[in-house]
């Protein structure tokens, strides 16, 4: 465990390294054993590399030479094993010009493979993005760019950060802090977001069509900027938490949790006294329960079933005269209003029923109306009179009439469906 | 059989037995007595032997009466019913009581009811008392103080653990253990 939150862990960062080479590499790998696991014998690519750029290697060099350049780096057969290799894969290439000694120059992919992975150890991926990134604006500057590669640039800058922002939050949520503390460095680009905001900018000037694919990359970014915000502050929360040197901090035990053999986490309580919880029920307890047991003398007894009550009167007869009742009282008060003609006009007594007496009015005239059985209707004009000052201020006048005879009914309900 | 390690005691603790068919091997109760735990070793007659955690003279943690340590109480019916248990599987009461016999789960069931109705709400009559002493049977089940195979009931492995002394002062209430009929 680092002692403090910023000191490096040369090992951890070693094999977090080489972690990173096989993954850089899995796209095109022939098969799970095709990267070095020890760091040591790429040291041996490097001594290879710096004997042809440092010494005066104009003509190639001797396997000889080679052997010497690599003595403090690794074994003899370290060394055969990797210059066979290094040969068959092209690293290595021979030179013809002299016939009897066979000499060898250095592929320049290769060394472009070096700088690469030289660059890998210090930053990680989201550098080839922000590569990525500054190509594209240098190219949209210069004017030198088509839409389908700037279609495809921000394609592949977008996936880019969706994935390592899901990388970030997944470390944040799962990894101990020894891994958090080797991938800081990997994430450091202050200028990402202003990057990005710049681009945008500029695809949107030159390819409008664009535009969508561009904003998409800036919502990702922005998801990515907060990942690392919390990714952060998962650091800073770590490092700020006051230590209690009697327990283990959340940390350890997260990191034994996930890291520790269970042969190593059963030894934890090993010499600890704990069972799982089980009824008392040893013989004295049983034995004190059994002989102070007495049976209970008052028991509760189910009360008994109610009779049935007697038939009452049928429900559905009492409904039907209570609306007969109803309309009795309708008809009734229809006559009131009509007081023996057949038809009379309501508007001066509804005026001088004021408010709210003449909505109570209104209401009764309105469902007289409405019970088709009685022979009773109610007309309203399109008139409103209206008067500011009056008891009701604005009133239709209202006419209360009699039919008279079936036809009449009948012809009212022909008008009625009529106009419906 | 492979040296045991922590694990083979955490996994005991947390199971509460293994399968034992061949010795039990030294370094296996050297790593128990550390815990202050005994290797036991029991037969329930009909199944595989095994090997029970129980404590040594001294160090197993009391509680109640003036030692300070407060321990939940079993409810009535789950006392009740393993005494009905101890009753129809315990048929000699000079020898110790596990393993016992095999009695049926009715018998059982019937010796709780025939105690009358235990807790204040029961009714007189009613299923819920019989319901009760079921789910008790199951519980003892789980704690390993019995063991339910098909219809029959027999006393679990823990039974096992009790030593002498404590099995002295069940003798003193073997008669009124609830059965169903009177003992001999």
């Amino acid at each position: 465990m680092a002692t403090s939150l910023f000191d490096q862990n040369d090992d951890a960062e070693r094999d977090a390294f080489l972690l990173r080479v096989s993954a850089l590499v899995a796209p095109i790998a022939a098969n799970a054993g095709a990267v070095v696991d020890e760091a040591d014998l790429l040291e041996v690519a490097r001594a290879v590399y710096a004997a042809f750029g440092d010494q005066d290697a104009i003509g190639g060099l001797t396997r000889a030479q080679l052997a010497d350049a690599c003595i403090g780096v690794c074994s003899e057969s370290a060394f055969q094993s990797r210059f066979e290799l290094f040969c068959k894969l092209g690293m290595l290439r021979p030179h013809f010009e002299k016939a009897h000694q066979q000499r060898y120059v250095f592929n320049p992919t290769s060394a472009a493979g070096l700088l690469v992975f030289e660059r890998l150890s210090e930053r990680g991926g989201v550098d080839e993005l922000v590569t990525l990134l500054d190509r594209t604006r240098a190219a949209l500057a210069s004017g030198r760019a088509s839409v389908n590669e700037i279609r495809n640039a921000l394609l592949q800058a977008r996936r880019m950060m969706t994935i390592s922002a899901d990388e970030l939050l997944r470390m944040v949520v799962a990894s101990p802090l020894s891994e958090l503390i080797a991938e800081r460095k990997h994430h450091r680009h202050a200028a990402l977001m202003d990057d990005v905001f710049t681009l945008n900018e500029q695809v949107k000037d030159a390819f409008p069509a664009l535009d969508p694919e561009a904003y998409r990359l800036v919502v990702e970014t922005q998801r990515y900027v907060g990942a690392r915000e919390q990714f952060v502050g998962r650091l800073l929360d770590e490092g700020a938490a006051a230590r209690d040197f009697s327990l283990l901090d959340p940390e350890e035990y997260l990191e034994a949790a996930r890291v520790a053999s269970m042969n190593e986490l059963a030894e934890v309580f090993a010499n600890t006294v704990f069972d799982p919880p089980a009824p008392w029920l040893d013989p004295a307890v049983v034995a004190e329960g059994v002989a102070g047991f007495r049976p209970r003398a008052a028991i509760r007894r189910r009360p008994p079933r109610p009779a049935d009550p007697p038939p009452g009167p049928d429900p559905m007869l009492r409904v039907e005269e209570r609306a007969e009742a109803a309309r009795t009282r309708r008809a009734r008060a229809a006559e009131l209003h009509l007081q023996g003609r057949a038809e009379v006009d309501l508007t001066s007594s509804l005026r001088a029923a004021g408010w709210p007496g003449l909505a109570t009015i209104l209401v009764e005239l309105l469902a007289i109306h409405a019970d088709s059985d009685l022979p009773y209707r109610v007309r309203m004009s399109d008139e409103l009179l209206v008067e500011p000052d009056g008891p009701v201020t604005h009133l239709t006048p209202v006419t209360a009439y009699r039919l008279t005879g079936a036809a009449e009914q009948l012809t009212e309900r022909a008008e009625e469906t009529d106009r419906a | 059989m492979p040296e045991p390690g922590p694990l083979t005691l955490a996994r005991m603790r947390a199971i509460g037995q293994i399968p034992f068919t061949a010795q039990v091997p030294a370094a296996l109760h050297l790593q128990a007595a550390d815990a202050g735990r005994r290797l036991v070793e029991a037969v329930i007659p009909g199944q595989l032997p095994m090997v029970m955690l129980g404590w040594w003279d001294g160090v197993e943690p009391v509680a109640g009466g003036d030692t300070g340590v407060e321990r939940t109480k079993t409810s009535q019916v789950v006392l009740l019913t393993f005494a009905a248990v101890l009753g129809a599987c315990w048929p000699d009461r000079s020898e110790h009581p596990f393993p016992g016999v095999a009695a049926e789960e009715d018998a059982v069931l019937a010796g709780v009811a025939a105690l009358g109705p235990i807790t204040a709400s029961a009714i007189e009559g009613g299923a819920a008392g019989r319901r009760h002493s079921k789910g008790a049977l199951r519980r003892l089940d789980d704690a390993r103080l019995l063991s339910i195979d098909g219809s029959e009931v027999r006393l679990g492995p823990a039974i096992a653990l009790w030593s002498e002394e404590q099995v002295a002062a069940l003798r003193s209430v073997y008669d009124r253990l609830p059965r169903l009929e009177e003992p001999q």
